[in-house]
């Protein structure tokens, strides 16, 4: 009785020390996946793929309307313009990326300092349409700082041209400054 | 006829020069490792790290920063924002062509934040077709040296604060976990008090 006890003591300790394992057969099969890149929009000019760092409005008067911004690529000789037959952007938005995106865009306070702008408009469109003649999308009603969901898509590998116009604030003879960011959201 | 070769052969490998300083000018930007940072799984109190890298694909080194942003729409309630939960480091960067920098998105879900989703009304928000359902973003967002004009991408986050955890769950969700052991060793501890109790007996009839 002593040594069955024993036994069945020793068996149970070894059933809680030793791990069980499970046979198994060697059966593996390689899985591949691969996700696209995600690239921010690129900002480029009118004609070719260089790349725009600044967009300049030029000089006006109070209350002015300007509707004629030029980027530092094409320069202040071949501004924005807007027309019913041949109007053509300040920049082009171009997405290399092999996912579209939701574009947003945003300012910051062009007001910090002096009340230089009293609001900016925009337009984004295809790169084919050459009848901009108006550019009344509200990007900043007051001139503030301001993000604007645009609910315009670029897809994969494509353009979209942007149009941008300022109302002048109430400042005279100042300068003041903003920047513009092109933001892309998966959709 | 050698003057015609020689001056097609020039006007080849100028076109050729030219191209390629064409292709050295054309705009690249940033690129990122992830799209979303969704669903991140935490305790009140409990600080959350991820890490994220942006390369840099321009021949012109950029200048940028991160910041988050809350995407305000009406009936939200106060799970939504949780912009003041997050920040980045390092905040500022600068990139170029081929160099990759790694990033520290740092979560801190305060101690009295409820159990729930915080940051997007689904777990779904981040996937395809679902930008309505996303609320707070991480961004990031760089310009050449110099200008006004930045790009960037949002990033969707969202995080799943955890009901904190039971001591006394925690001691069922072990013994459920291992019940085989358990019973095996209370039937051992038994076997093993029977032996000893056999043995008392057995003593006892000798000390008398």
């Amino acid at each position: 009785m002593k040594i069955l006890t024993s036994i069945g003591t020793l068996v149970l300790i070894a059933a809680l020390v030793v791990p069980f394992q499970l046979a198994s057969a060697d059966n593996i099969a390689t899985q591949q996946a691969s996700t696209n890149k995600a690239i921010t929009i690129h900002v480029v000019d009118k004609d070719d793929d260089t790349a725009v760092a600044t967009i300049t409005f030029p000089q006006g008067n109070p209350g002015v309307t300007i509707s004629n911004p030029y980027n530092n690529v094409n320069g202040a000789n071949d501004p924005q313009v807007l027309s019913t037959s041949a109007s053509e952007p300040v920049v082009r938005l171009k997405n290399t990326a092999t996912v579209s995106y939701n574009i947003t865009l945003e300012i910051t306070n062009w007001n910090a300092t002096h009340h230089i702008v009293a609001s900016e408009d925009y337009e984004l469109v295809d790169i084919n349409i050459t009848n901009v003649s108006v550019v009344d999308d509200v990007l900043s009603s007051d001139g503030g700082a301001a993000i604007v969901a645009t609910g315009v898509s670029i897809g994969a590998d494509a353009y979209k041209a942007l149009y941008l116009e300022v109302v002048l604030g109430t400042a005279v003879g100042k300068s003041g400054s903003s920047t513009l960011t092109i933001l892309g959201e998966t959709p | 006829m050698h003057c015609k070769i020689y001056c097609k052969s020039t006007i080849l490998a100028v076109l050729l020069l030219g191209l390629l300083f064409i292709a050295g000018s054309v705009a690249l930007a940033t690129s990122v490792d992830r799209i979303a940072l969704p669903n991140l799984e935490g305790y009140p109190g409990e600080t959350i790290k991820k890490k994220i890298t942006l390369e840099g694909t321009t021949p012109d080194e950029r200048s940028g920063f991160w910041y988050t942003h809350y995407k305000k729409t009406e009936g939200d309630n106060d799970q939504m924002d949780i912009t003041s939960w997050i920040t980045i480091e390092p905040k500022e960067y600068t990139i170029k062509q081929g160099e990759t920098k790694v990033f520290t998105v740092i979560v801190k879900i305060p101690k009295n934040a409820r159990p729930g989703l915080w940051g997007a009304t689904s777990e779904e928000a981040w996937k395809e077709g679902h930008s309505g359902e996303r609320r707070t973003y991480i961004v990031f967002k760089d310009a050449l040296a110099g200008g006004n004009v930045y790009s960037g991408l949002l990033i969707p986050i969202s995080v799943k604060v955890l009901p904190k955890p039971n001591p006394l769950a925690q001691a069922v969700d072990f013994a459920r976990q291992n019940t085989i052991t358990i019973a095996l060793a209370v039937v051992v501890i038994v076997l093993l008090v029977m032996m000893l109790l056999k043995r008392k007996r057995k003593e006892r009839p000798r000390e008398q």
